[in-house]
């Protein structure tokens, strides 16, 4: 072997070793306690009872959201439970007269429609209701914020104004037509009363995209109100006649809306002339649900949810032993409801439990902060079990920041609907737990940690 | 710079790439008690079981032998080991690398020679898996359990040997004995609702000691080596506040290295030292090892080791017993020298057997 080789094959070597040493595997079984090291990882559970104290709800008479700012309108008709109904009133028409024959400016008046189209947006039905039905009625144009469900104008005009009953699951079953002209979508079209309806699953719930057909008979083109006109939705089922119409509140929602197809006289001349939609957003419109029975008084109990909506806050005592000196790995906060939900299968909703940015009483405010998504626990129609929400989350985030108050919002998240989800205000079903003052049943934490591990030398 | 050290250097950046931070678990059996004691020889004596190092001037164990050192030396290695982990039920392989020492001595005059470096004097470096089923709110939730240590003591040596008379040579030296470990203790559920945690900290230790030797040279052929240390304790301390004192071994230690021929030298050696007063599970050892050293230039390293781990479970010691081999090149007129060494161990104890392939690499620079 030349001198030369040798080196090269001494170089060779030592960078082999070089690269096979760059990695490292200690990791090697444990067979406790003779080869483990002395430390032990160490688990404690125990319920306190008494850590969540001065627990308040909030909310009644005036909520954190209230029916008018409500995302959603109700129609229900649920014997025994409530009865709500959509109202709405829809801003002036863009145009009540048009130019003649350009390029003369003389303008004549807009005539009496062809037809008119209005459209609602159906976020919620309840799936097992059949026969579910949509009554349209004319409203008068005074409906607003105040008007209430025995307000004698409504209540007249549901007793007589019927202009339009359409029977979804009828609707429903009629062929599929690409519509080009109204809806811009396929819909099901039922040729004898124009009425169309397209379904959209693309939200996750199914939703409805409900188009009416009226002549001008049934909404009249009143150029005295500039073209306004007030509707409102009674429903009716076998069983479960509850929907959500979306409001304009809704965040990227569809509010109702509608399409005026106006006769003109263009010398002699009849032709259609197409309105711009006008919706029940904006100034002069309106859109709410009145209903019955209106919503119930706070009492000693922690209320969440419903319309108004409330909230409820705990304010909680953790031992410091625990919060300064252990690591939480579960933090379950249990709660015992006075009463069951009421509602149908589609009024469940999301308990959300979010920690508190200050605590100023109603006026609290939570941390906003993605990192912390919120615990939440689903709450369940006409279930009254005994709820367990996860919070481990919130504790282990108060062992960190310590400047954060050691309170807790509960608050109502009802199903998602388009583009996320509502937050409150979109059911009228309400939760309703125990508070500290029922010695019994009152709310509890119960906390499962691992003290400080002491490192052997 | 010339092109022979150009090389060594390029060989020293290697091995140095090589040599990663100080965290290699050299056994299993250190888990139990203090950690596992490192070696205080260089890579041409490990190559030799250690039957060398009394008489080496680059190992860190007597300190007379570094009147030998007429040059300035300086001496550093690595150690890649792979360890087969066999409880009764299974086995593991781990893999780590680690630098154990570094040194550096030359003469200062008057016949004095300074030498002084580091060792590893306790690796406390391991990491421990474990499985196991706990039963958390009533119900069984399958939890794996980490323990990590990243770490090791020290021994900062510095020490002086000169030569008495012709046939005497007698060395002494101080040991700071510093160090840390970054420990870690996590557990992780497999049932999500509970939240993987950890905690971790980081212990300092901090001791004491000092050695004596003499090397006698009874005959040109035969030399005789006789050293003893002494350590204070180690305290550990984690944030500031002493969570233990231990106390360290005395070292008591003879050698022989008899060169019948120019190419031809064997030595053995026995050492004694009293780590039963460490703590539980520690145990007082006395290790042997006998090798050879055949041919010049490129020589053949034969040895055999044997004797006992200090701590381990079970009430009794751990019994280790190990053969090596290895050979070395110079380079560059003798200014540098590379030695290779591969080591088997094999260590059993109370419900624990590990199987130790370490190869060694060392590169020693005379400028």
């Amino acid at each position: 072997m030349t001198l030369l080789i040798r080196r090269l094959a001494v170089l060779g070597v030592v960078a082999v070793v070089a690269v096979l040493a760059c990695t490292e595997d200690l990791t090697a079984p444990g067979r406790c306690d003779d080869f483990c090291p002395p430390e032990k990882i160490v688990m404690h559970d125990t319920i306190l009872d008494t850590a969540i104290t001065r627990d308040s709800a909030y909310g009644r008479p005036i909520g954190y959201i209230n029916p008018p700012g409500a995302p959603v309108m109700f129609a229900e008709t649920l014997p025994g439970l409530r009865t709500s109904r959509a109202l709405f009133r829809f801003n002036p028409v863009a145009l009540l007269r048009r130019v003649i024959a350009p390029p003369d400016t003389t303008t004549g008046p807009l005539l009496q429609p062809d037809s008119v189209f209005v459209g609602l947006r159906i976020v919620r039905r309840e799936a097992k209701a059949t026969n579910l039905t949509l009554h349209i009625y004319r409203m008068p144009l005074t409906i607003d914020s105040t008007t209430t469900f025995s307000d004698p104008a409504v209540s007249d005009s549901f007793a007589t104004a019927l202009l339009r009953s359409v029977n979804l699951d009828t609707l429903l079953a009629q062929p599929k037509i690409k519509d080009s002209l109204i809806a811009i979508d396929s819909v099901h079209f039922d040729s004898t009363t124009g009425d169309r309806i397209s379904v959209d699953t693309t939200t996750g719930p199914v939703q409805y995209r409900l188009i009416l057909k009226f002549d001008s008979l049934a909404v009249p083109f009143d150029t005295t109100d500039s073209g306004r006109v007030a509707l409102g939705v009674r429903v009716t089922a076998d069983s479960f006649a509850s929907i959500s119409l979306s409001a304009s509140e809704q965040l990227n929602g569809q509010p109702p809306s509608i399409l005026w197809f106006n006769r003109f006289d263009s010398l002699g001349t009849f032709v259609s002339f197409r309105q711009a939609p006008r919706s029940t957003a904006g100034p002069g419109a309106f859109d709410g649900f009145v209903g019955t029975p209106g919503p119930t008084a706070l009492d000693s109990n922690l209320l969440v949810g419903g319309l108004p909506a409330a909230r409820s806050l705990l304010r909680l005592n953790v031992p410091r032993g625990i919060l300064d000196s252990t690591q939480i790995v579960r933090a379950t906060l249990i709660l015992i409801p006075s009463d069951s939900i009421r509602g149908v299968p589609s009024d469940s909703f999301n308990l959300l439990v979010l920690p508190a940015a200050v605590d100023f009483g109603a006026k609290t405010s939570n941390l906003a902060d993605p990192r912390l998504p919120p615990d939440s626990a689903i709450m369940r129609v006409g279930r009254p079990d005994t709820v367990q929400i996860e919070v481990t989350n919130i504790l282990r985030r108060w062992q960190v920041d310590t400047t954060l108050p050691r309170t807790m919002i509960l608050e109502q998240q009802s199903v998602p609907h388009l583009s996320g989800f509502f937050n409150e205000g979109a059911t009228l079903a309400e939760a309703r737990f125990y508070s500290s003052r029922a010695a019994l049943q009152r709310p509890r934490l119960r906390i499962t940690y691992i003290p400080r591990i002491t490192f052997a030398p | 710079m010339s092109r022979a050290l150009r090389r060594l250097a390029l060989l020293a950046a290697l091995i140095g790439l090589g040599a990663g931070p100080l965290g290699a678990q050299d056994s299993q059996f250190g888990m139990s008690g203090l950690g596992t004691p490192g070696r205080f020889e260089s890579v041409r004596s490990r190559a030799t079981g250690g039957a060398f190092a009394p008489f080496d001037a680059l190992s860190a164990l007597v300190d007379a032998t570094l009147a030998w050192a007429d040059h300035l030396t300086i001496s550093s290695g690595s150690a890649t080991s792979y360890r087969a982990v066999e409880f009764p039920d299974g086995r593991t392989w781990t893999r780590a690398t680690r630098f154990p020492v570094l040194g550096l001595s030359g003469p200062i005059g008057h016949g004095i020679t300074v030498g002084g470096g580091f060792a590893t004097y306790l690796d406390k470096s391991f990491d421990i898996s474990t499985r196991d089923t706990v039963v958390i709110r009533g119900v069984p939730v399958p939890v794996t359990d980490r323990y990590t240590s990243d770490g090791a003591v020290a021994d900062l040596r510095v020490a002086v040997a000169t030569r008495i008379s012709q046939r005497l040579f007698v060395g002494a030296g101080v040991h700071l004995l510093t160090g840390s470990a970054r420990v870690r203790a996590g557990r992780d559920f497999a049932d999500s609702s509970y939240v993987d945690t950890f905690e971790s900290s980081e212990l300092s230790y901090d001791g004491f000691g000092a050695s004596a030797s003499l090397v006698a040279v009874p005959v040109p052929s035969l030399r005789v080596a006789a050293f003893l240390r002494s350590d204070s304790r180690l305290r550990a301390r984690e944030n500031g506040t002493v969570l233990a004192r231990n106390d360290l071994p005395t070292t008591v230690g003879a050698a022989l290295r008899w060169q019948p021929a120019s190419r031809a030298a064997f030595a053995a050696s026995v050492i004694s030292q009293s780590w039963g007063s460490a703590g539980p599970n520690a145990y007082s050892t006395v290790n042997w090892s006998a090798g050879a050293e055949l041919g010049r230039g490129t020589p053949l390293r034969l040895g055999v080791r044997g004797g006992h781990l200090p701590f381990g479970p079970g009430g009794r010691a751990p019994s280790e017993f190990g053969l090596a081999g290895g050979t070395g090149f110079t380079f560059s007129e003798g200014r540098g020298l590379i030695d290779f060494s591969l080591e088997h161990l094999s260590r059993n104890g109370v419900g624990l057997r590990e199987r130790v392939w370490t190869l060694m690499a060392g590169i020693t620079v005379r400028p």
